[in-house]
């Protein structure tokens, strides 16, 4: 680390650093752990003169985040807005499976049907036999259809809509919505904090 | 650090996937977000885990974040939030809640600080408060009044430089400069 960095890192830590400076350190501060932790010492320093307690603790906060956010798989990768891919090909598998339980429903029934006009004398022959096996109805048919696609779509429904505004809720439950009227109007007025900085 | 313009351009980074940008932001407002959930905690442990849980809940929302609002701002709710709904949670009374926050007569932060802290880290953090004023003593004078102008006064360069009759140039060199001989002093206490 040369000293012309150190030296932009230390006007940094003040926000001194001039705008045409900032980007390409900002960029190297990114890659570099290193560097951050020079930053961090130099904001210790600044804590130490001024005689301001740190909690313990604090200092491994940024190392106690950082393993949070990288051994969970899904956030190795980097942050994105759910993708277009993402948004269509949910619903379609959802449909796709639909479509395939009503086909498979539908042929069935008509085959059934059709089995039960032509072949009734077969059926009368195994009950004789003694090995009868209640045959469904169409009605029953089309029940169990009826039910089968409804657990599909209440499955997709549930997929598409309340399962996804629940995870939505736990996940948004204290992210704040930028310009949010109350919260401005909130006791917990950040400007105090913020005109410390 | 600097100013909402560089927490802009941290964010736009995060949003591109640079976790280190995020550990930038971590880094500038760690110290603020504790102190903030102590005014709603007792236990110190349970406020750096609220903390660490806002900064990740942040990290997760940062995809929608628009800027609309100041980073801060944004990342102060959702660490009031987390708070809250800790002390929710555990249907345990907000502490301090009906004080004005902003009196320090009725709000004594550090004074709890102070209470809750354990004996090694208040060690340590005396050891590295002793060894910074004995380093600051031991800086050339132009190296010491532009850091205790800058830390202790609060002074931008450009008011350093009128009170030192010098240029801006000059005092960015010379409170890094005190900063980096204070640093090799103290190095072993930081890291």
């Amino acid at each position: 680390m040369n000293e012309a960095i150190r030296m932009q890192m230390s006007a940094f830590v003040d926000g001194e650093l001039p705008e045409n400076e900032k980007e390409l350190l900002l960029r190297r501060l990114s890659q570099d752990a290193g560097l951050r932790q020079q930053v961090a010492e130099y904001m210790a320093i600044g804590h130490a003169l001024r005689g301001e307690i740190q909690l313990g603790g604090v200092s491994a906060l940024r190392d106690r985040v950082a393993r949070a956010l990288g051994d969970n798989p899904e956030d190795s990768e980097p942050v994105r807005a759910a993708s277009r891919d993402d948004r269509f090909v949910r619903p379609l598998t959802g449909m796709a499976i639909a479509a395939s339980v009503a086909f498979v429903a539908i042929f069935g029934l008509r085959q059934l049907t059709d089995d039960q006009t032509v072949d009734s004398a077969a059926t009368t022959e195994v009950a004789g036999a003694g090995t009868f096996l209640p045959q469904p109805e169409p009605d029953d048919i089309l029940r169990q259809y009826r039910l089968l696609h409804g657990a599909q779509t209440s499955y997709m429904g549930a997929n598409s809509i309340n399962a996804r505004l629940a995870a939505f809720e736990r996940l948004e439950a204290d992210v704040p919505v930028e310009g949010d009227a109350a919260a401005a109007e909130s006791d917990d007025d950040p400007s105090d904090a913020a005109a410390a900085e | 650090m600097p100013n909402e313009s560089t927490d802009t351009k941290l964010v736009k980074r995060v949003q591109k996937g640079d976790k280190g940008a995020f550990d930038l932001l971590v880094l500038k407002y760690q110290q603020k977000i504790v102190n903030l959930v102590m005014r709603y905690v007792r236990d110190p442990e349970q406020a750096l885990d609220i903390t660490q849980e806002a900064f990740i809940k942040a990290y997760r929302a940062l995809p929608r974040f628009r800027g609309d609002s100041a980073f801060y701002t944004w990342l102060y709710r959702i660490a009031v939030n987390t708070a809250k709904n800790h002390l929710a949670a555990l249907r345990r009374r907000p502490m301090d809640i009906e004080l004005d926050l902003q009196d320090p007569e009725q709000y004594d932060l550090h004074a709890r600080l102070k209470d809750t802290d354990t004996p090694e880290s208040v060690t340590i953090g005396r050891e590295l408060q002793e060894t910074v004023e004995r380093a600051i003593q031991g800086l050339p004078e132009d190296l010491r009044t532009a850091i205790i102008l800058r830390e202790l006064d609060g002074m931008s360069y450009e008011e350093i430089a009128q009170t030192m009759e010098c240029p801006v140039g000059t005092v960015r060199s010379r409170i890094f400069r005190a900063r980096d001989a204070i640093s090799k002093k103290v190095g072993t206490l930081i890291r």
